[in-house]
């Protein structure tokens, strides 16, 4: 049975040295998303049969029903993002550069040991330097340096809290089930340790004032990098600091860290929110409004353990939704050249089944009820009221309001369009994304239609039937965001069962 | 026993405050050396009385790393900059490296830095059952003395060394509270380490291949 953690990473491992040896281009496509399939089918079986706390490998890896969650969004946000958005023609560096990055996510939330989780989240910066900055342009060259500095500077704080916190417990241990039953910590120590540790791990939540590599970086890589990072990074990142807070709950530090996580929560709302009004680049609006989310995410980790279902419910739509939109959005912007709104509405592009489950997928960004983001927040927000936090629920939802109408405004952009009909809005096919990769990549921002017209009707005959799978994991993947109450109660018994495999193993 | 470890703290402080001094890049990267060899010295003294083997093997591997390796990675950086750069041009000169403080402020900074971390953090490093601890403020002061070349130096390579200052310190706080962290912690966050310089490394070609010099403070094309 646990044995079964290890298969991740073996997967990974595996998909790397078979890209190496086997020198083929369709294995270079199918092999990250093959691990993503093996991650995301580990996590739900996991899930699904619920099992207490199981340690394996000497203590180093930790299977309880928090991770297991963890491991099926890393599979499953994994799968739509490469199922979806890789392309074929890739290589082999990029095709090993995702499995590690996919590997390190999954031993992020497998560890149990803050020094291997902390090794994990530095590995994934590792693995995503060179992604971010794949198109070689001046842009991401300046994205990716300030993304290693921001990220690796931030995560150096982390590993400062993390030596304090081996501190605290006099040397003894590092494993977070020990740091969890061990009552004998030097409080002091301990409080240090955690606000630093979740200081430094908010930089990798993408969370203010450590924010600004977010947007860069997201805007500058290759959709399925930031269908990914917004996915599932930036809430593994996260799910590191519930671990810590889960921890604070027990101790001395709680009102630190809660205060902390409110801060740097409504701050994150706040900024982002206002930086969304203005914004007029696709992407980079998508990535201001993940740095928004995770604000609220983090709003309700600082609520405690009560609204942590609905923070893992969020996680989990949140990353399906973001990561559709992330594609969708890759396979406009490298269709047109530009990721300008309002120039992507003239372009007349946006056709089909793109347009349609890209407004779902901004409809359920908006957190409109029948999207379990809705359920979600609801419920951080009735848990915030409860507990005393009700100013800065408040505040949050008027900041939250100013990017809600953000959002309303690009959706009612790309939907309707607001560019002349002077010219003919040809339902031009998706398949152009092909010939216009040339465009994009060399940096020339020529209006799409000037270029595709003269051969729309050879390339429409090309390759239709990978774009109906990709439609279709998009559609999955909404579909999924979509059945809430089934979420809701999951994540529910994850933490239920964590807890009381705490509460309960010291027996 | 403490002694050694004393002597391991005082140079650690000495050599970083000389970085911030210094804006010679060449020197900075010997600095970086002893820094290695005191951490590396240090971390090999306390495993040894413990008489944990693997624990020696994992020190000499940190100190090759931290004494040799990545100090040998930033000269030979520096010694292709060199090469690359124009000699006729005294301003555009790469082997030193422009701050906004002058020595004098970025020593006095240091000063303020090193005595804040013994007031704020000296009264919580007690009962930690480790007979160094009151030292380990030593290493969160390097730490921030560190942030404060990251922040304060406008060339790439000089933020590389910030970081690389950073992560000495972190060592050092690990050694001075409680003997080092678990031998995998060590190995794997100066593997970190190492990957990361590797990586901000080739980065450097890259902006300079870019934007013809590697000024961070005039990386501003993306804006909001």
């Amino acid at each position: 049975m646990n044995y079964l953690l290890i298969i991740p990473l073996i997967t990974a491992a595996l998909a790397i040295a078979a890209t190496f040896s086997a020198r083929s281009s369709a294995l270079n496509q199918y092999a990250p998303i093959f691990t993503g399939a093996i991650t995301f089918i580990t996590g739900l079986y996991l899930v699904a049969t619920l099992h207490r706390t199981n340690i394996s490998f000497g203590g180093v890896l930790r299977v309880d029903p928090l991770s297991a969650w963890m491991l099926m969004t890393v599979g499953a946000v994994g799968l739509v993002a490469l199922g979806s958005g890789l392309r074929g023609g890739i290589d082999r560096g990029y095709s090993s550069l995702l499995n590690c990055f996919l590997a390190a996510m999954s031993l992020a939330v497998e560890a149990d040991n803050i020094g291997v989780m902390w090794f994990a989240i530095e590995a994934t910066t590792v693995a995503t330097a060179y992604l971010v900055s794949m198109s070689g342009t001046k842009k991401s060259a300046e994205a990716a340096w300030k993304y290693v500095v921001i990220a690796s500077s931030g995560i150096a704080i982390a590993l400062l809290g993390v030596v304090i916190i081996f501190g605290a417990s006099k040397g003894t241990t590092i494993s977070w089930i020990s740091l969890m039953r061990d009552h004998g910590l030097n409080q002091g120590l301990l409080r240090l340790g955690l606000s630093l540790s979740v200081l430094g791990f908010a930089t990798k939540v993408g969370l203010f004032p450590m924010h600004s590599w977010l947007p860069d970086a997201h805007s500058q890589s290759p959709a399925p990098v930031s269908a990914l990072m917004s996915g599932v990074l930036l809430s593994v990142a996260l799910y590191l600091i519930v671990r810590m807070r889960l921890i604070s709950e027990i101790s001395l530090a709680n009102t630190e860290i809660k205060g902390l996580l409110i801060a740097i929560g409504v701050g994150s709302i706040g900024v982002a929110s206002l930086l969304m009004v203005r914004q007029s680049d696709i992407k980079r609006l998508l990535a201001y409004s993940s740095m928004e989310h995770m604000g609220v995410m983090a709003i309700g980790v600082a609520i405690g353990k009560d609204a942590l279902p609905a923070v893992m419910t969020y996680i989990l739509a949140h990353g399906l939704i973001k990561a559709s939109l992330f594609v969708l959005a890759g396979r406009l912007v490298s269709k047109t050249g530009t990721s300008d709104i309002s120039e992507l509405a003239k372009s007349h592009n946006i056709t089909g089944a793109t347009k349609y489950l890209m407004i779902l997928g901004l409809i359920g960004l908006l957190g409109l009820p029948p999207f379990a983001i809705f359920l979600a927040e609801v419920s951080i927000s009735i848990n915030g009221f409860t507990h005393g936090m009700a100013i800065f629920i408040v505040l949050s939802f008027i900041f939250a309001l100013v990017a809600f109408s953000s959002v309303v405004r690009s959706t009612v952009q790309l939907a309707f369009g607001n560019g002349p009909d002077d010219y003919p809005s040809i339902a031009l096919g998706i398949d152009q994304s092909l010939i216009n990769d040339s465009i994009t990549k060399s940096g020339s921002e020529v209006p799409s239609y000037v270029k595709t017209s003269t051969s729309k009707v050879e390339s429409k005959q090309s390759r239709p039937s990978r774009i109906r799978i990709a439609d279709l994991t998009v559609a999955t993947a909404l579909i999924a965001a979509l059945v809430f109450p089934l979420l809701d109660a999951s994540s529910q018994r994850a933490i239920e069962a964590t807890l009381s495999a705490l509460t309960g193993g010291a027996r | 026993m403490t002694f050694f470890l004393q002597l391991c703290a005082g140079t650690l402080l000495i050599s970083t405050i000389v970085i911030v001094w210094r804006r010679s890049l060449k020197s900075t990267a010997r600095l970086l050396s002893i820094q290695g060899l005191a951490l590396g010295f240090g971390l090999f003294a306390v495993e040894v009385t413990r008489g944990n083997s693997l624990g020696v093997a994992i020190s000499l591997t940190v100190l090759a790393l931290k004494a040799f390796v990545l100090p040998l990675l930033i000269q030979r950086r520096l010694k292709i900059i060199n090469q690359d750069s124009r000699p006729s041009d005294p301003s555009n000169n790469e082997l030193r490296d422009d701050t906004y403080l002058n020595p004098t402020a970025g020593v006095f900074i240091s000063a303020l830095l090193i005595g804040g971390a013994f007031v704020v953090t000296g009264p919580l490093f007690t009962n930690t059952g480790s007979t160094s601890s009151y030292l380990a403020p030593t290493g969160i002061a390097i730490v921030l003395i560190g942030f404060l070349i990251i922040s304060s130096r406008r060339r790439a390579i000089s933020q590389l060394i910030g970081f690389v200052v950073v992560d000495n310190g972190i060592t050092a706080t690990a050694l001075f509270v409680s003997g080092g962290v678990p031998t995998l912690v060590e190995l794997s966050s100066s593997v970190d380490v190492l990957l990361v310089v590797l990586i901000l490394q080739a980065f450097t070609y890259r902006l300079r291949d870019h934007f013809g010099h590697t000024d961070i403070s005039q990386l501003r094309n993306l804006r909001d």
